[in-house]
């Protein structure tokens, strides 16, 4: 167990000297590895970061990354919100909902919850000075609903849990799917409630007429498109999901070149973002690929799994400490770090108390979701403020609380009924 | 030399670009003869494999330059401007032992797959060394790059001078503004 400790006391110290989370993992798997190691371990480093290089399904990272930027940069993302925009705002709280709901419905497809949170920033926060909306809650909902893509399908993060688990990512995908709009729902319902409530707006409903409203759908109609494509080609078994996403992508091109959005400028402005959302994804992942290989090699990763097994717990009890453990990391780690790091070691205890490997992934990406939102490191939280470049965060923050804690009773809604799930996943 | 050397890192990330662009052209194509005209050519998964891996190691220097690579700021904000200095003096010595031994390694893994002649078990038999050699490269360009940088960092705690490539306080939300 003393090596347990040693390696989480170099990796926190090498975190909070802020040394990139990639070399910081591969830091601990070099020390734990060179010190506590009796044959020669990094022999086959070459080789196994090779093959992780080399992995056709992580394939599908770059190519739904590809897909979010060439919406993104092409401009296909801020006509979703305005469009969403006239068919919700009837609804007391009206452009709350159409920051929920635009946002889960782009980051589910961009894949990139940063990048859903920027952009709906940039084109929702004018309108909220126009109808005088709350400025923390206003944001809020803009932090908080950019979270739900990353349990919305298709999500990189349920990619990369189903990596690391070696779990089904179709499975993965459509029980990712209920909790998703669930708690997209449960956001627009809580907002309803306030709304009437306490005023979230000076401006009374804005009218919109029927015809505006159909015809705003045309600006819904690429990411519906694209949606059916990637998803009905992953559950009809016409495709991978790796192919799929390669079929996204090349039908979001046709799609942007219709709409005559298609220019030099988006696809390399495309190629840039993709390639740095790659390379920094990738890094952290054949860096993680080598620690577990390390901790595998030296059986810590068995001698964790007795050690939980002599304590004689109760699997309840066992999730409760987990879940207080990742929102407590979730406070200080950025997300997909935190998965990374967490997933090996925690996963397979999970899995061996008797959890189901797809209803402990919903479950941990949900408790993630909630770091993306939580101070003092909620990556969300960061950009909507620094796009919206007024105020305080500390209201951003503020607007979060409500969301959170409707994330929380998420979690414990899928403890309870576990069916939220796992219904879909027998069919698939 | 800085500057050359950002400008080639992005020049890789342009060749990652159409590598991408080109796998995604060959697995739809592949996937919709496969489904439609029940052809299958092969071999596009087994391609689109080597670009990922050439793509991850070409795009790393890009990322380093951009500084994408994710650190934690919660006491670096914190610390005086010098102490800062080394941090990033030993964020890169840290990142610059983890991709020695990749590259290292990884030039055993080519030169394994020389000698040995090694060919990959699809129909297209890929001369392995090819890819390798490619993904070995992106590596080694990605370890001189970090090498440079540690020099500057090095340069930079003994001269107290700013360095802006290798802090990590460079404003990321103007960086998504300007992409947008």
């Amino acid at each position: 167990m003393s090596l347990v400790l040693i390696s989480i006391v170099i990796l926190l110290i090498l975190l909070l000297i802020s040394v990139p989370v990639g070399s910081t993992i591969a830091g601990v798997g070099i020390i734990v590895g060179y010190f506590f190691s009796d044959y020669p371990i990094f022999e086959s480093v070459g080789e196994i970061t090779w093959s992780v290089s080399t992995d056709f399904l992580l394939l599908s990272i770059p190519f739904f990354v590809l897909l979010g930027e060439i919406l993104l940069h092409s401009g296909i993302a801020k006509n979703i919100y305005f469009s969403l925009h006239k068919w919700l705002s009837w609804l007391p709280g009206g452009l709350l909902h159409a920051n929920i709901a635009s946002s889960a419905i782009f980051s589910s497809i961009s894949g990139s919850s940063v990048a859903t949170a920027a952009t709906i920033t940039t084109v929702a926060m004018p309108q909220s000075e126009k109808y005088g909306y709350k400025a923390g809650l206003f944001a809020g909902t803009i932090a908080a609903g950019g979270t739900l893509g990353i349990l919305i399908p298709p999500s990189i993060n349920l990619i990369v849990y189903g990596f690391l688990t070696n779990t089904s990512i179709p499975k993965l995908f459509v029980a990712g799917l209920v909790p998703g709009l669930l708690l997209a729902l449960l956001f627009m319902l809580f907002i309803l409630i306030y709304s009437i409530f306490f005023k979230a707006s000076t401006h009374g409903i804005v009218k919109v007429s029927w015809k505006e409203k159909f015809l705003a759908l045309k600006d819904l109609l690429p990411i519906a498109i694209l949606f059916i494509l990637i998803m009905g080609s992953i559950y009809t078994g016409f495709a991978t999901p790796t192919e799929s996403a390669a079929l996204g992508v090349l039908a979001s091109v046709v799609i942007v070149y219709f709409n005559g959005l298609l220019t030099f400028d988006v696809i390399k402005k495309s190629i840039r973002g993709t390639m740095k959302t790659t390379g920094m994804i990738m890094f952290i992942i054949i860096a993680a690929n080598f620690l577990n290989f390390v901790l595998v090699s030296i059986g810590l990763t068995d001698d964790l799994a007795y050690f939980i097994e002599d304590l004689n717990i109760s699997k309840y009890y066992m999730l409760a400490i987990v879940t207080v453990i990742f929102i407590i990391l979730g406070l200080f780690i950025e997300t997909l770090s935190l998965m990374v790091i967490t997933i090996p070691i925690v996963a397979p205890i999970m899995i061996t108390m008797g959890f189901d490997p797809i209803w402990f992934g919903i479950y941990l990406i949900i408790l993630i979701e909630m770091a993306l939102i939580t101070p003092p490191v909620g990556l969300n939280l960061y950009v909507v403020q620094g796009i919206r470049r007024k105020g305080n965060i500390v209201e951003v923050m503020k607007g979060c609380i409500p969301f959170v804690i409707i994330m929380l009773l998420m979690a414990i809604l899928l403890v309870i009924f576990p069916q939220i799930t796992l219904y879909l996943v027998q069919y698939v | 030399m800085l500057a050359n050397i950002k400008k080639l890192s992005e020049f890789f990330v342009y060749i990652c670009g159409i590598l991408l662009f080109t796998s995604v052209l060959m697995i739809s194509i592949e996937v919709i003869l496969r489904k439609f005209f029940l052809i299958s050519f092969g071999g596009a998964d087994e391609i689109s494999g080597y670009i990922l891996g050439i793509s991850i190691t070409w795009s790393l220097s890009y990322v380093l330059f951009e500084k994408m690579h994710i650190r934690i700021d919660i006491i670096y904000t914190k610390v005086s401007f010098q102490i800062q200095k080394i941090f990033d003096l030993i964020a890169l010595l840290f990142t610059f032992s983890f991709v020695a031994i990749l590259t290292y390694f990884s030039y055993d893994v080519i030169s394994t797959s020389i000698i040995k002649n090694s060919a990959a078990n699809t129909p297209l038999a890929t001369p392995l060394w090819i890819p390798q050699f490619l993904w070995g490269f992106g590596l080694a360009f990605f370890l001189v790059v970090i090498s440079i940088l540690l020099f500057e960092a090095f340069k930079t705690v003994i001269t107290k001078k700013d360095n802006s490539y290798t802090d990590i306080l460079k404003d990321e939300i103007q960086v998504i503004k300007d992409e947008l």
